[in-house]
C-alpha cells in the first residue's frame, strides 16, 4: 500500500510539493528575549528645582511649560513606609534641592528604583502644597478647592522617565540632628549618632495600620522625628536601643522636620546610648525670701526665691505650689523648670508682669498670673518643691487659713530673716517677720506699700 | 478509473441484495420497481455510486458506473425518491407506487456550489476567545444540515451568538466516525481537536434536536456523525486556499484521496494552515495547522477497518469583554491583553491546544446486523497563559484603577480632574506594558523574586475510548439500534512558569495570605517548574443505549433507552498550606448512575405533509467542572451535589410542496438541580474575600417555536422566511454558599468554617444569557444556469440579554458590610430597579454570500466569496453582570455617576467581515 501512495506520489510531483510546503511551515513557537529596560535616551533636563518651585505662588497650578526636571530617586516604597509618592534630589551627592511627586502606583519601587536617574516631563503636571509640603502629581477639587494629589497610573509613563544609565550610588552627607535644614527637605540625609528616646524603647516602629512619629534624640538632647507607617513591613519590629546612624528622606509636614527612612537597613546603630545627662537637680539652699500683698497695690504681688548656695541651680522640675486659704489640695503651681537660679541671686515671681515693672521699675523673673502662688492675699500656704517631689521649703500650715495666725501677711509681707541660709520644709515662725493688717501671734499690725517697703530683687 | 470497479462492484452486489432482500418480501406481497440514470449536469457523465433512498423507509441503493439504478419497494401510495450525491445538489421525486415499474428516465444532478460555504461557516463559528469564558454559538454542529432555519441559524444568527433553543453547546453530540468526542471538562464537542480539517469532515450525518440516529442516543440539540472514512471521500486532489479578516487571515489547505483500489486500500491526506498575526479583534493572533491521514482497507463485501491519525494543533491569542467605559473609549475590537514587544505583537492570554488522536475502527456492513468497533486514543495538552503579578500592580490597562471611573467613583467625591488625566493615560498605554513586566524583574527587587511571571495553566490529559455500535434490521420496517461507550480518562493539571522576564526565581506562595502553594517543594522555582497547583482527574464514562424503530405508510415510531455511569476522583499532588487538611491525596470516588427515556412518532398521511413529536425524560450527571468546588487547590466537593434532571417535548410540522418547503417547530425543556461554580473578588453584605461560588438546585426553561419556509418561485430563485422566538429563562430560586481559605486573621474572614450560604438567590424568572431569544430573517437567493450563486440575507436579533450575577440576588445583598444589618435603604423597591435586567439593544444584520465555478481543462475551480454584516453595525452580543458589588449600598455608589467601575462586561460584535475561498479540484 504504501508503494503505491508514493507511486501515486510521483505522479503527481506538483501536489506532493505543495502538500510538503504545507506541512513543513511548522509552527514557530515564539519566543521573546529579556527586555533590556525601557528608558529615556534624548531627553535632556532643561529646568531647575528652584524654577519649578517658584511656579508656586500659593496656588495649585498645572504647569503649562514644556520642562524637563532632572533627578536622582531617594525614596522606595518597597517595604511600605512610603507609599504612593516618589522623592529625588538635584544630584546624587551633595543635592542642593530635593522634590517630591505623589503617583496612584502601588509598588512604584519595582519601575523606580533608589539611584535611578529620572527625567520628569511637567508639563500637564500640577504643584501644589499640602500640609506644607511643596510637590508634583495630579489633582482634584475639595469643597471648590484645587488641591494637590495623585497622578493617575496609567499617566505615570507618559511623565516620569528612567534614564539608560545604570543607578547611581546615592551618597548621604553624615550630619548631626540640629543640622537640619529647610534646604535638605526631600534630600536623603544620614544623621549621626543618634537614638531612640528612652520613653520609645521597647514600642513598636509603628501600631498596625497606624501612622506613629518616634524621636530621635542626640546626646545633647536634640530630637528629631521619624514618621513610620503602619502598613509598612517593619511596622512590629521593636526600635532599636542603641545610638548611631539613620538614613532617610528629610520631610517637612506643618513645619515639622521628619524623617522617612526606606527600610530598617537605613538604621544603622552599633554604639551605646548616651550617657544619662543630669539635668535635675536639688539643693536646700533655695528658699523663698520674700512674699509681697501690698495694701495699696493687689496687682503688685509677687513671691521671691533665693538661692544660698555657691552654684546656679536650673530649676528644672522645681515647682511653688499654692494651697488657698485651708486647702489641702494644691490650688495653683508654677512649674519653674526653664529658669536657672544663680548663687546668691534672687528669682522674682511676680502675679502681673506689667503691673509689677510700672510699680518697682523692672521686669520680674517670672510672670505667675492671677491666682497662682505669686498672687496670695495673705492667708495662703505655699511650698518650695524640687525635681523629686521633695519639699524643700515651706511657708505657712498647709490646712490651716492664715487669717489671725503667725502666718498671715495680708496687706503686709513676708521676709525671711537674713539669718536663714537653708529652705525649711517645716513653718518656722523665728525664721520670718510677718507684717499685715491684724498683728495676731507674733505677727506685726503694719500694712505695707508697694513698692517703698519691699525689695524684690535683692535679699536684704 | 480502475479504483471504481469495486465501487461498481459493491454497488451491483447492494443492488443485487436489495433486490434479493425485497423479491423475499415480495413473494409474500407485491412490489413497485423504480430505475433511472443519474447523470453530471456539467459533463453529462454517468454518475456512479449515487445514493438512492426512500425518505419513508431505509430502502436504499447505489448507482452503477453506468449510472443507473433500480430499486424495488412494497410500499404502495405517495412516496419520495432521494437522490444523493456528494458535491451535488440533491434532488427528490415523488412518485405514487402501485405495484408498476416506475422509470424516472435521465435524471442530472447539478453541482451543489454552495458546498464551499461550510468553510466559511468554521470561520464564523470559531469562538471568540475571551478571558476564560468561551463565546460560541455552538453552530459548527448545524454544518450538515439541509433545513433553511437551521442554515439561517448557523451562517447568519451565529455571529450574534444565536444559540439553536438557547442550549449550551454541551447538548449536541459529536461523534468521529461513530465514536462520540467532547471535552470532559465543559461536556462540549471540541471542534478544535479536528479543526482546519474541513476537507476530510465533509460527510456529516446531522440530526436535530430529539429526532433519532442510528449511531447515538444523542442530545437535546441533535448530534453529528463526522464519517472520515478515505473510502467516502471523493478521489484526487483539492487545494484551497481561504482569506478573511475574521478570526484568522489566510488557509491553506490540500487534501489528497486515492479512493479504494483494486485491492481494497484507500488513503486520505489533508493538511491546513491558518495564519494572521492578529485577528478582527486587536492583538488576537492565529496560528494552527492541521494533519490528517487515514488508512482503510476493505475486504470481502462487508468489512472495513480503516486507522486515522488527526493533529490539529491551534495556537490563539484571547481577547477580553470590556465595560461600556472601555469600549466608548476604546472601541469594539480593543484587546487590552496585547502590547509589542520587539516589534511584535505579544500578547499575555494565548490558548495552546494540541491534542491528537488515533483511531482504529471496524465496520461490518452486513445489510441485515450492521456493527461497528471504534478505538480512539488521545492525548496532549491544552494551555492557557497569563500573567501572574506578586505585590505588583496589575499590568492590566483596563484594571478598575487605572481607568476614568476609578477617579469619577472616588469616595471623597467625584475627581475629574484625575479622571481626565486618567482617560488621556489610558488612551497613550492602552496595551500590555511589557517593558514596564521587565523592568519590574530585572530591578533589585525583582531580580530575585520575580514581580511579574507568565504561566501556563495547562490540561495535560490522556483519554481512550471505546465504542462498539450496532444495528440490526429485522426487516424493512423495523430496526434496532444499539450501543456502547466507555471512556477512560485521566488528566494532570498544573501551572507551569514559562516566562519568568529576567528574573531569577519566583517564589510559589500566595501573595495575600503568605501562604505555601506547594508545602512539600521548594520555595524558588524557575522557568519550566510546576507553581501554584497540580492535580490528576481521573474519570470513568460507560454510556449504553438501545433503540427501536418501526416504519409505516403513514406512521413512524422511535422508543430509545440510555444509562451512562460517570466516576469522578481527584488526586491532590500539591500540599496546598491554604487546604492543609484536603489538599494533598486522593478525593473520594464519586459515582453517578443515569438513565433517560426518549420516544418519538411521525405522521405523515401523504408525502408533502409530516407532523412529528418527540419527548425526552431522563438525568444525567453533574459535569466535571460543576463537582469540585476548587479543584486546584482542595479535594472538597460541592455537599449533596445531585443529578441534573432533564425533560423535553418538541412538536414539529414539515410541509414539503413543490414550491414551498417548510417546517415549523415548538419546544418546551426544562434542566433541574443543576449546579454551577464561580470565581470572583466580591464585597458582599457579610464581608470581603475572593470566594467560590457554589449555585445549587438551579431550573432552567426554554421554550419556543422556529418556523423555516422556503418558496422557490422558480428553478433559480430561492426566498426564504426564518423565525425564531424563544423564551429561556431561571425556573427556580437556587441555594447559594460562597467557599474561601482560611488562612487570613480570623477576624478578617467571613466565616472561620471558609464557607458561607447565603440562602436563596432571587432569580426565578430572570432570561438566560444565551443569546438572542427572538430572530428574524428574509433571504433570496439566485442561482444561474451558468454556475454562479448569489444569496443576501436580512436578519433581525433581539431579547438578548446578559448573564445575571447570582450573589446579588441573595439577602445578603441587603446587608450593610459595616454593621451586618440590612441597609434600611435596601428595599425590595430599591433591588428591584437596582436589579433589573434587560435586555441588550436589538440588531439588524445583512450579509452577502455568491460563488462561481469553472471546469478548467477537467478541473473543477470554485469561488466562494461572503461579507457579512454589511452594513458594518457594531452591537453587544453578550456580556455578564460583574459580582464585586456585593452589596447595596456599595453597588448604589458605584453607579452614581452612571460610570461603574464594576459594571457589566460586554462582548462587541465583529463589523463587516469577509470571506473569500478559492479552491480547485484535480
Amino acid at each position: 500500500m504504501g508503494k503505491r501512495v508514493l507511486s501515486t506520489c510521483k505522479a503527481k510531483t506538483i501536489h506532493c510539493v505543495i502538500v510538503l510546503l504545507i506541512v513543513s511551515s511548522c509552527i514557530k513557537e515564539e519566543h521573546f528575549n529579556v527586555l533590556s529596560d525601557s528608558c529615556a535616551k534624548q531627553l535632556e533636563k532643561n529646568v531647575t528645582f528652584q524654577e519649578v518651585k517658584k511656579l508656586y505662588q500659593g496656588e495649585v497650578l498645572e504647569i503649562p511649560h514644556d520642562w524637563i526636571l532632572e533627578g536622582y530617586v531617594i525614596s522606595s516604597d518597597k517595604e511600605g513606609n512610603f507609599f504612593n509618592s516618589l522623592h529625588f534630589q538635584d544630584h546624587p551627592v551633595n543635592p542642593t534641592q530635593g522634590f517630591q511627586i505623589d503617583l496612584d502606583i502601588r509598588n512604584n519601587h519595582l519601575f523606580y528604583e533608589v539611584g535611578d536617574k529620572i527625567y520628569i516631563k511637567l508639563k500637564g503636571l500640577y504643584i501644589g502644597k499640602s500640609k506644607g509640603v511643596l510637590k508634583l502629581g495630579g489633582a482634584y477639587e475639595l469643597f471648590g478647592n484645587l488641591t494637590i494629589g495623585r497622578l493617575p497610573a496609567l499617566s505615570v509613563a507618559d511623565h516620569i522617565w528612567v534614564d539608560c544609565d545604570q543607578e547611581t550610588q546615592i551618597r548621604p552627607n553624615p550630619l548631626g540632628i540640629d543640622m537640619v535644614t529647610d534646604q535638605l527637605v526631600n534630600t536623603l540625609i544620614k544623621i549621626e549618632h543618634v537614638e531612640f528616646a528612652d520613653e520609645e524603647l521597647g514600642l513598636p516602629f509603628a501600631p498596625k495600620e497606624e501612622m506613629s512619629k518616634r524621636t530621635l534624640v542626640n546626646c545633647t538632647g536634640d530630637r528629631l522625628v521619624m514618621l513610620n507607617s503602619g502598613y509598612s513591613s517593619f511596622y512590629e519590629a521593636i526600635v532599636p536601643n542603641k545610638n548611631g546612624s539613620v538614613k532617610g528622606v528629610l520631610f517637612k509636614e506643618n513645619n515639622e522636620f521628619q524623617l522617612i527612612i526606606r527600610d530598617t537597613l537605613d538604621i544603622s546603630f552599633d554604639q551605646e546610648r548616651c550617657e544619662e545627662i543630669i539635668t535635675e537637680f536639688t539643693s536646700n539652699e533655695i528658699f523663698i525670701s520674700e512674699i509681697a500683698d501690698p495694701e495699696n497695690n493687689s496687682g503688685a504681688r509677687f513671691v521671691e526665691l533665693y538661692n544660698a548656695g555657691i552654684d546656679s541651680i536650673p530649676l528644672k522640675g522645681w515647682s511653688l505650689r499654692r494651697y488657698t486659704n485651708d486647702n489641702i489640695t494644691i490650688s495653683s503651681a508654677i512649674d519653674l523648670s526653664s529658669y536657672v537660679i544663680r548663687a546668691n541671686q534672687t528669682l522674682v515671681i511676680a502675679s502681673n508682669i506689667l503691673e509689677f515693672e510700672s510699680t518697682y521699675g523692672f521686669p520680674p523673673d517670672v510672670e505667675g498670673g492671677s491666682n497662682s502662688p505669686a498672687d496670695s492675699n495673705g492667708d495662703d500656704n505655699l511650698e518650695l518643691v524640687d525635681p523629686f517631689g521633695t519639699v524643700i521649703d515651706v511657708f505657712g500650715v498647709v490646712g490651716e487659713d492664715g487669717s489671725g495666725t503667725n502666718h498671715e501677711f495680708e496687706d503686709g509681707g513676708a521676709f525671711r530673716n537674713i539669718v536663714v541660709v537653708n529652705g525649711n520644709p517645716v513653718y518656722t515662725f523665728s525664721e520670718w517677720t510677718l507684717f499685715n493688717d491684724t498683728g495676731a501671734s507674733g505677727t506685726n499690725n503694719e500694712p505695707k506699700n508697694a513698692p517703698e517697703d519691699f525689695t524684690p530683687g535683692v535679699r536684704e | 478509473m480502475n479504483i471504481f470497479n469495486r465501487i461498481q462492484f459493491t454497488t451491483r452486489v447492494y443492488t443485487l441484495l436489495c433486490i434479493y432482500i425485497f423479491q423475499c418480501h415480495g413473494i409474500c406481497g407485491q412490489e413497485t420497481v423504480i430505475k433511472g440514470t443519474v447523470l453530471d449536469e456539467r459533463t453529462n457523465k454517468a454518475l456512479s455510486g449515487v445514493l438512492v433512498s426512500m425518505n419513508e423507509s431505509e430502502l436504499f441503493t447505489k448507482t452503477n458506473d453506468q449510472g443507473i439504478f433500480l430499486l424495488t419497494t412494497e410500499l404502495v401510495g405517495d412516496l419520495v425518491l432521494k437522490i444523493t450525491a456528494k458535491d451535488f445538489v440533491s434532488k427528490q421525486f415523488p412518485v405514487y407506487a402501485q405495484f408498476e415499474e416506475i422509470d424516472l428516465g435521465t435524471i442530472v444532478l447539478d453541482r451543489d456550489l454552495t458546498i464551499e460555504r461550510n468553510d466559511h461557516l468554521i470561520t464564523l463559528t470559531e469562538v471568540e476567545l475571551v478571558d476564560d469564558n468561551l463565546l460560541e454559538s455552538g453552530s459548527g454542529l448545524l454544518q450538515a444540515t439541509r433545513d433553511i432555519f437551521l442554515t439561517r441559524a448557523a451562517f447568519d444568527f451565529g455571529q450574534a451568538f444565536y444559540k439553536v433553543r438557547g442550549y449550551d453547546s454541551r447538548n449536541g453530540i459529536v461523534l468521529l466516525n461513530g465514536i462520540p468526542m467532547y471535552d470532559l471538562w465543559s461536556g462540549r464537542p471540541q471542534w478544535n481537536h479536528w479543526g482546519g480539517l474541513n476537507d476530510i469532515t465533509r460527510n456529516q450525518e446531522f440530526v436535530y434536536g430529539l429526532d433519532k440516529s442510528a449511531v447515538t442516543f444523542g442530545g437535546l440539540l441533535g448530534s453529528t456523525n463526522i464519517d472520515m472514512s478515505p473510502s467516502r471521500l471523493r478521489p484526487g486532489l483539492r487545494i484551497s486556499s481561504s482569506g478573511s479578516n475574521r478570526t484568522y487571515r489566510g488557509r491553506l489547505m490540500a487534501t489528497y484521496n486515492t479512493g479504494v483500489n483494486e485491492k481494497g486500500w484507500a488513503f486520505s491526506f489533508s493538511a491546513s494552515r491558518r495564519l494572521a498575526n492578529e485577528g478582527y479583534i486587536d492583538g488576537t493572533l492565529y496560528d494552527a495547522y492541521s494533519l490528517f491521514s487515514s488508512l482503510e482497507y476493505n475486504w470481502h463485501q462487508n468489512h472495513q477497518l480503516g486507522i486515522t491519525m488527526i493533529l490539529a494543533s491551534n495556537r490563539r491569542g484571547k481577547s477580553s469583554a470590556l465595560t461600556e467605559e472601555v469600549f466608548t473609549l476604546l472601541g469594539h475590537n480593543y484587546n487590552p491583553y496585547w502590547g509589542w514587544q520587539e516589534g511584535k505583537i505579544r500578547n499575555s492570554r494565548e490558548r495552546r491546544i494540541r491534542q491528537p488522536i488515533l483511531m482504529i475502527n471496524y465496520t461490518n456492513n452486513d445489510p441485515i446486523f450492521q456493527w461497528n468497533l471504534g478505538i480512539a486514543y488521545q492525548w496532549g495538552s491544552q494551555r492557557n497563559s497569563r500573567i501572574g503579578y506578586y505585590n505588583a500592580p496589575n499590568p492590566d490597562p483596563t484594571y478598575y484603577r487605572n481607568l476614568p471611573s476609578y477617579y469619577v467613583n472616588s469616595p471623597i467625591g467625584a475627581n475629574f480632574i484625575s479622571a481626565s488625566i486618567a482617560r488621556e493615560g489610558l488612551l497613550n498605554n492602552s496595551q500590555w506594558p511589557w517593558e514596564q513586566l521587565y523592568k519590574a524583574n530585572t530591578g533589585e527587587s525583582g531580580i530575585a523574586n520575580a514581580a511579574y511571571v507568565l504561566y501556563d495553566d495547562i490540561n495535560k490529559k490522556n483519554e481512550l475510548t471505546l465504542n462498539l455500535g450496532c444495528s440490526l434490521k429485522l426487516q424493512e420496517r423495523f430496526k434496532i439500534d444499539a450501543g456502547v461507550t466507555q471512556k477512560v480518562y485521566s488528566a494532570e493539571n498544573f501551572a507551569q512558569l514559562n516566562d519568568l522576564f529576567g528574573s531569577q526565581y519566583y517564589l510559589d506562595k500566595d501573595p495575600f495570605s503568605d501562604t505555601l502553594n506547594d508545602v512539600n517543594g521548594i520555595l524558588q522555582k524557575e522557568t519550566g517548574a510546576v507553581i501554584n497547583y497540580k492535580y490528576n482527574n481521573n474519570i470513568q464514562f460507560w454510556d449504553a443505549f438501545i433503540q427501536t424503530s418501526w416504519q409505516f405508510r403513514q406512521w413512524d415510531a422511535v422508543l430509545a433507552g440510555s444509562y451512562s455511569s460517570r466516576r469522578f476522583q481527584r488526586n491532590g499532588l500539591f500540599l496546598n498550606e491554604r487546604y492543609l487538611g484536603n489538599s494533598f491525596g486522593k478525593s473520594a470516588e464519586l459515582s453517578f448512575n443515569n438513565w433517560g427515556i426518549k420516544g418519538g412518532i411521525s405522521f405523515h398521511p401523504n408525502s408533502r405533509h409530516w407532523v412529528k413529536a418527540n419527548a425526552f425524560y431522563g438525568t444525567r450527571a453533574p459535569l466535571l467542572k460543576h463537582i469540585f468546588i476548587n479543584p486546584r487547590e482542595t479535594n472538597e466537593v460541592v455537599p449533596n451535589i445531585k443529578n441534573e434532571m432533564l425533560s423535553s417535548i418538541d412538536v414539529n410540522y414539515l410541509m414539503r410542496l413543490p414550491k414551498l418547503t417548510g417546517r415549523l417547530s415548538g419546544f418546551f425543556t426544562r434542566f433541574q438541580n443543576t449546579t454551577d461554580i464561580n470565581f470572583f473578588y466580591v464585597d458582599a453584605g457579610v464581608g470581603s474575600d475572593f470566594v467560590q461560588e457554589v449555585v445549587t438546585g438551579l431550573d432552567r426553561v426554554h421554550m419556543g417555536f422556529e418556523a423555516g419556509l422556503t418558496y422557490q418561485p422558480s428553478p433559480p430563485i430561492k426566498l426564504s422566511l426564518v423565525a425564531s422566538i424563544g423564551k429561556h429563562v431561571y425556573a427556580s430560586n437556587p441555594m447559594v454558599t460562597i467557599n474561601f481559605d482560611t488562612s487570613g486573621s480570623a477576624e478578617d474572614l467571613i466565616d472561620i468554617e471558609g464557607n458561607r450560604s447565603l440562602g436563596i438567590s432571587n432569580i426565578k424568572d430572570y432570561k438566560l444569557a444565551q443569546g438572542p431569544q427572538k430572530a428574524i430573517s428574509i433571504g433570496l437567493e439566485y442561482r444561474d444556469p451558468a454556475y454562479w450563486w448569489i444569496g443576501t440575507t436580512a436578519n433581525y436579533l433581539a431579547n438578548n440579554f446578559i448573564d445575571i450575577s447570582v450573589i446579588t440576588r441573595t439577602s445578603s445583598f441587603r446587608l450593610d458590610p459595616e454593621t451586618g444589618k440590612p441597609d434600611p435603604n435596601a428595599t425590595e423597591e430599591n433591588i428591584q430597579s437596582l436589579l433589573k435586567q434587560e435586555p441588550m439593544p436589538a440588531t439588524y444584520l445583512l450579509n452577502m454570500v455568491g460563488g462561481k465555478s469553472w471546469l478548467l481543462n477537467g478541473k473543477y475551480v470554485s469561488v466562494f466569496a461572503s461579507i457579512n454584516n454589511l452594513f458594518d453595525t457594531i452591537f453587544k452580543t453578550g456580556g455578564y453582570e460583574q459580582s464585586r458589588n456585593g452589596n447595596y449600598d456599595q453597588m448604589i455608589a458605584d453607579n452614581r455617576s452612571g460610570m461603574p467601575s464594576f459594571g457589566p462586561k460586554f462582548w462587541y460584535s465583529f463589523g463587516r467581515t469577509y470571506f473569500l475561498n478559492v479552491a480547485i479540484s484535480f
